[in-house]
């Protein structure tokens, strides 16, 4: 595939998505009316620490906190992981109902994020589409090497989400990723890499739910030239969620073979195996604020 | 809601200009030590063009040694990686920078007959 003609569709999907919502909107007003749209997919916009399908409302702000610890089997010496947390914070804004803007600030690598979410249709009952489909696009700066380029520490991702809830309890994403860096250890890291995800929810009680999720990477890194050289590939990643909502707040409880936050960090560069028993314990937890009238 | 769409556009297409402006393919850097220098694939045949020529360090030469041997070169490794560096060896001909740091590579992760 060219060199970014990824995100240029992407791109392409959400800039022409936004500009006809006038136009849709007008011709699907009359039959919204006998349509229901189906509410919380997933209880929050991350399923574990992948993206949902899920949007903020018009004028809402979500503010979310992520920690993930270091490895549990690390041993006592680290506390199982205590001592080597990464954290995030991360704003996200419903400009709509169907449009996000979403700022963050990761410690790993000394991260900067930011990303558009695009809800293109919404699952419905009466008539409507079957599915709850998302497009995001978004980039990404390391600033932990100083020395590099600007250019260097950039790095991008766009994705498409499409997620049915099958029931009150049940709810399946498919998700399709690609993540573009700048620059790479060539030998562990591809900079380009399209990944499918699988991801799932299943309600267990009003306030209980588990949450899993799985992305395959399709791309290998090359291998270095001298096959002697010692080199650590990374993993496919991992995760297993807890979600518990305790009035405005949302917990989710998080077990994963990765310990990054964004795309790039646990696409490109999961570093645990998952049954090796390279589990990192870590949460998200989430507010949201009503800024603006909603609609 | 014009307004709107004009804004969201500028993001939009704000965002795709630096995809396609901005992306490279690189790699990290890497030192000269990141790829293991082995004795058969580069030390042998530099000692055998800068070091092993006749009159020096070969059976029956001037300077002490004869590194046609592995064992010899072994037995001066850190000699042969000190007075490279600092430019007294060879005495004929010359070795680029580049061919020190890599003496000093394989000297230093154990000089091995690899």
């Amino acid at each position: 595939m060219p060199r970014g003609i990824l995100p240029f569709l992407l791109f392409s999907l959400v800039s022409s998505a936004i500009a006809q919502e006038d136009l849709l909107k007008s011709l699907s007003d009359s039959q919204e009316n006998e349509k229901e749209f189906l509410f919380q997919t997933f209880k929050g916009t991350r399923v574990v620490n992948g993206q949902s399908v899920e949007a903020k409302g018009k004028g809402e702000l979500e503010f979310i906190i992520g920690h993930r610890f270091g490895r549990i089997n690390s041993g006592p010496r680290d506390f199982f992981g205590w001592d080597d947390a990464y954290i995030r914070f991360g704003l996200e804004y419903g400009v709509t109902s169907k449009l996000g803007v979403s700022l963050g600030r990761s410690s790993d690598k000394k991260m900067y994020d930011g990303y558009l979410r695009y809800q293109v249709v919404r699952q419905s009952k009466g008539g409507g589409s079957p599915f709850t489909i998302t497009a995001l696009t978004g980039m990404g700066i390391e600033t932990r090497v100083e020395d590099w380029p600007f250019k260097s520490k950039l790095f991008y991702s766009s994705q498409a989400l499409v997620a049915r809830k099958f029931s009150s309890k049940l709810a399946l994403q498919l998700s399709t990723v690609y993540v573009h860096a700048n620059r790479t250890d060539q030998w562990r890291e591809a900079n380009n890499q399209l990944a499918v995800g699988l991801a799932g929810r299943f309600k267990f009680t009003k306030s209980v739910a588990v949450n899993a999720e799985y992305f395959h990477r399709t791309k290998e890194a090359d291998p270095p030239p001298i096959t002697s050289v010692p080199v650590i590939p990374y993993n496919n990643s991992i995760g297993i969620g807890i979600d518990i909502e305790t009035g405005g707040h949302v917990f989710q409880l998080i077990f994963s073979n990765t310990q990054g936050m964004t795309e790039r960090a646990f696409i490109n560069q999961t570093e645990g195996d998952f049954f090796e028993g390279d589990i990192h314990f870590g949460f998200n937890i989430t507010r949201t604020f009503q800024l603006a009238k909603g609609k | 809601m014009t307004n709107f769409k004009i804004i969201s556009k500028m993001i939009a297409g704000v965002g795709f200009s630096f995809h396609m402006s901005a992306c490279l393919n690189e790699d990290i850097e890497r030192g000269i030590c990141d790829i293991p220098i082995t004795y058969s694939g580069f030390i042998k045949p530099l000692i055998e063009t800068k070091c092993a020529i006749p009159g020096c360090h070969v059976a029956g030469g001037s300077a002490p040694g004869d590194f046609t041997i592995y064992g010899n070169v072994n037995a001066r490794a850190t000699a042969i990686k000190t007075r490279t560096a600092d430019g007294s060896m060879p005495k004929v001909g010359s070795i680029t920078p580049e061919e020190i740091e890599k003496i000093a590579c394989w000297v230093e992760s154990g000089a091995l007959n690899n």
